[in-house]
């Protein structure tokens, strides 16, 4: 092997951490027309980071037709073989098989080695999901889910069902209020739910949270300053899946506080 | 009543069929996709005023159209979302086929889309939502034409906004000597005078003093040598004679060195005394003129703490949304460390960042490279203004000592002021920065010497920097000979370039 060139960050790569694959989650829960562009969006800007990106789709489940993460989790398909002709990102139905990898580390300790190890070469893998069935696999990884808000009606009402079920679960999401235009007027309208996912959550759950305002537009090719800005947000709060230990997001394990976190 | 409906093929051509029928004072009440293009339905706001009652003219966008008589609506809230024209069927229609089709489906029909669209090249079709599958199996609608969607135009996705406005800067003013404004009446005139009168009676006893002190300089060689030796160091003749004014008598030329020597370092503040900026900890904005390292010394910071306390410990954010890559570089560096790398283009978002990163133990801030004179320095000086960030000017330890002095003084902030020299490696002489750091008493809170990431970052030791400027160089065309150095204590000394008591010797 020839001897790598030299540079002046030389010195720094000993300085490096081990290739650490990271866990981000997004949940589905009341609009999936807002919801599937963001996350599109999400991964166009994981991917432009740098990092090759997967997705593994919890509220799908496998099949023999639809091979996912189950037939990973039991070696009875490759990776490459899933993979295989997939339009931007390997998307992978995980049901069945996040539910495979909780049983084989047990209820708090979720063989995330195990999902490490099936996706060398990666850096970033995205759940997404309904809140019920992930959020005790997430409260067991330690990972800060995403949950968007958008100016559709009803779904603040299922943003809160599912913060609450997440609180309830020992997690502290990020809640993002979605605008899908540049004007006042859906500048006002995610503005009012900003304010009303922090009141609910202030009375009823007595948490002090954070809404952040995104501007998505589902139409647009091209990824906004605001997209960038939370998919950066999402990598500093991702678990990082070593191949020996799992580090969840930086500074704290287990129970998170909602907005500060010690290091 | 005057409401009218406009359909054109896009919202554009829409839109400005209203403008051109109602002007300035256009009220759209409502827009709405039909088969043929879009339907607008607009007013004038006058009229507006004169036929909605009070307690719903705020609300414009919640009157439905067609509307013969305007009612007052009972929901504050309005509604312009296109899906709130739908029936309720064909809302819970949509939302159901949505909610069964998976993300992967999803994005089959993006990327086939975004193929058509390159293939046969953007069309008027509207790239809205994908249209439902026919069957619950996307697989058996991939050979199928997809359900046309509503002809609604397709608006161009808008550029990505350069987030920076090039900006000649004009050029800087030439520097005039302060004059005392002509005064209108005789009370002030005379006033005038007396403060010329007084100028005059300044300039001719600085003269004097320093024609003396040359005259008694030039008696004693002793002094007269290391004038020159601190001349030819880089240091100005200001301190140069700040100094050597002190210089105890009787001192042998040894002695006199070392006494020199031990003036300027105890004048040279460092944090020798306190703990490094990478143990310390906080957030620290590097500042400075462009070129100077700042990048680079952020990321020689962030190994640092990375590697006494790990990569959790360490936030880094860019405000560089000029120069080309910035944010690219500094993500190259953190993905080398294992630290994410943010991007703020604003005092909101940076404010955002950190709160973010709260819990990091340091924090750097890596900045854009503005010129003292640029007027971008004020806008990112004011965006840096907040609780709990430190500014560390980066200085370049090879600049003229002009140039020094100018961006130590546009860069100046309130409180400790700290700094950083780089590039110590190439600096031929030292002496200028050491000087312009003294006379404006900053502190040094390291230095790099060289390029290399992070090895090439020292502490800041006085008695080293002030060493390593007496010492001996090779000849150099901009070095006084002895008989030079009357020029430079020709003009006059001006009061402000060295406050009272800042050398202590």
């Amino acid at each position: 092997m020839p001897d790598a060139c030299m540079d002046q960050g030389a010195s720094l790569r000993a300085l490096t951490p081990r290739a650490s694959l990271r866990l981000v989650a997004v949940i589905r829960h009341g609009d999936p027309r807002a919801e599937l562009p963001l996350l599109w969006q999400l991964c166009s800007a994981l991917d432009a980071c740098g990092d090759r990106v997967a997705v593994l789709d919890a509220s799908t489940p496998e099949s023999q037709g639809h091979p996912g993460l189950l037939q990973l989790v039991d070696h009875t398909l490759w990776l490459s073989d899933l993979t295989q002709g997939t339009p931007a990102w390997p998307i992978l139905p995980a049901a069945l098989g996040l539910q495979a990898l909780q049983h084989k580390g047990g209820a708090h300790d979720p063989d995330l080695q195990a999902l490490g190890q099936l996706f060398k070469g990666y850096g970033v893998i995205v759940v997404y999901g309904r809140t019920e069935p992930l959020a005790h696999w997430l409260s067991a990884c330690g990972a800060t889910p995403l949950v968007a808000v958008s100016p559709a009606k009803a779904t603040v009402l299922s943003a809160y069902q599912a913060l609450k079920r997440m609180h309830q679960a020992g997690l502290a999401p990020t809640l993002v209020s979605l605008m899908d235009q540049a004007d006042e007027n859906a500048q006002q309208q995610a503005e009012s739910v900003r304010q009303t996912m922090r009141h609910c959550a202030k009375t009823y759950l007595g948490c002090e949270t954070d809404v952040l305002t995104i501007r998505s537009d589902p139409r647009e090719e091209g990824l906004s300053d605001d997209i960038r800005r939370l998919a950066l947000h999402l990598l500093e709060n991702a678990v990082a899946i070593c191949q020996d230990a799992v580090v969840p997001s930086w500074g704290t394990t287990g129970a998170q506080a909602p907005s500060i976190r010690s290091h | 009543m005057n409401i009218k409906r406009f359909h054109a093929a896009t919202s554009r051509e829409a839109l400005a069929k209203a403008r051109m029928a109602f002007g300035e004072g256009t009220l759209i009440l409502s827009n709405r996709p039909t088969a043929t293009g879009v339907e607008v339905v607009a007013t004038a706001e006058d009229m507006l005023s004169s036929i909605v009652p009070e307690e719903t003219q705020n609300t414009p966008m919640s009157l439905r159209a067609p509307a013969p008589a305007p009612k007052p609506t009972p929901k504050p809230t309005p509604a312009a979302n296109t899906a709130a024209q739908k029936t309720p069927v064909e809302q819970d229609t949509e939302q159901l086929a949505m909610s069964t089709l998976s993300f992967q489906d999803y994005v089959r029909e993006r990327m086939l889309r975004r193929r058509h669209e390159a293939m046969h090249g953007p069309s008027d079709m509207a790239f809205e939502q994908p249209a439902p599958p026919l069957s619950p199996s996307l697989a058996a609608t991939l050979g199928a034409t997809p359900a046309p969607a509503p002809a609604v135009s397709f608006a161009a996705a808008p550029a990505v906004a350069p987030t920076f406005q090039p900006h000649i800067p004009k050029a800087a003013p030439l520097r005039t000597r302060e004059s005392a404004p002509a005064a209108p009446v005789s009370g002030a005139q005379a006033q005038g005078i007396v403060h010329e009168l007084q100028a005059m009676k300044d300039l001719i006893e600085e003269r004097f003093n320093t024609l003396a002190w040359l005259g008694q300089a030039r008696q004693d060689p002793l002094q007269s040598n290391l004038m020159l030796k601190l001349i030819r160091a880089g240091y100005s003749p200001v301190m140069a004679r700040a100094c050597l004014e002190r210089l105890p008598e009787d001192l042998s030329a040894a002695e006199a060195v070392r006494w020199l020597m031990d003036v300027l370092v105890r004048n040279l503040k460092t944090d020798a005394d306190t703990r490094p900026l990478y143990e310390e900890g906080g957030i620290y904005a590097l500042v400075g003129a462009t070129g100077v390292g700042k990048t680079t010394t952020t990321a020689k910071l962030a190994a640092h703490c990375a590697r006494l306390h790990g990569p959790g410990s360490v936030g880094l954010i860019t405000l560089d949304t000029y120069r080309i890559a910035a944010h690219e570089q500094l993500r190259s560096y953190g993905r080398m460390l294992g630290v994410v790398a943010h991007l703020a283009h604003d005092r909101a978002a940076l404010q955002d960042l950190l709160g973010l990163l709260s819990g990091k133990k340091m924090i750097l801030i890596d900045t854009t490279g503005v010129a003292p004179r640029d007027p971008r320095k004020r806008e990112m000086m004011d965006v840096l203004d907040l609780p709990g960030v430190k500014r560390l000017l980066v200085l370049n330890a090879g600049g003229h000592g002009d140039t020094n002095d100018d961006v130590m003084a546009s860069f100046k902030t309130t409180g400790t002021q700290y700094a950083v020299l780089s590039k110590i490696d190439e600096a031929v002489k030292l002496g200028p920065v050491l000087d312009s750091v003294i006379r404006h008493q900053l502190t040094l809170r390291g230095v790099t010497n060289g390029q290399r990431v992070p090895e090439d970052w020292e502490a800041a030791d006085a008695g080293k920097l002030v060493r390593a400027s007496m010492r001996s160089a090779a000849k150099s065309a901009f070095d006084p000979k002895p008989a030079d150095l009357s020029f430079f204590f020709s003009q006059p000394v001006s009061p402000s370039s060295l406050p009272d008591g800042v050398v202590d010797a």
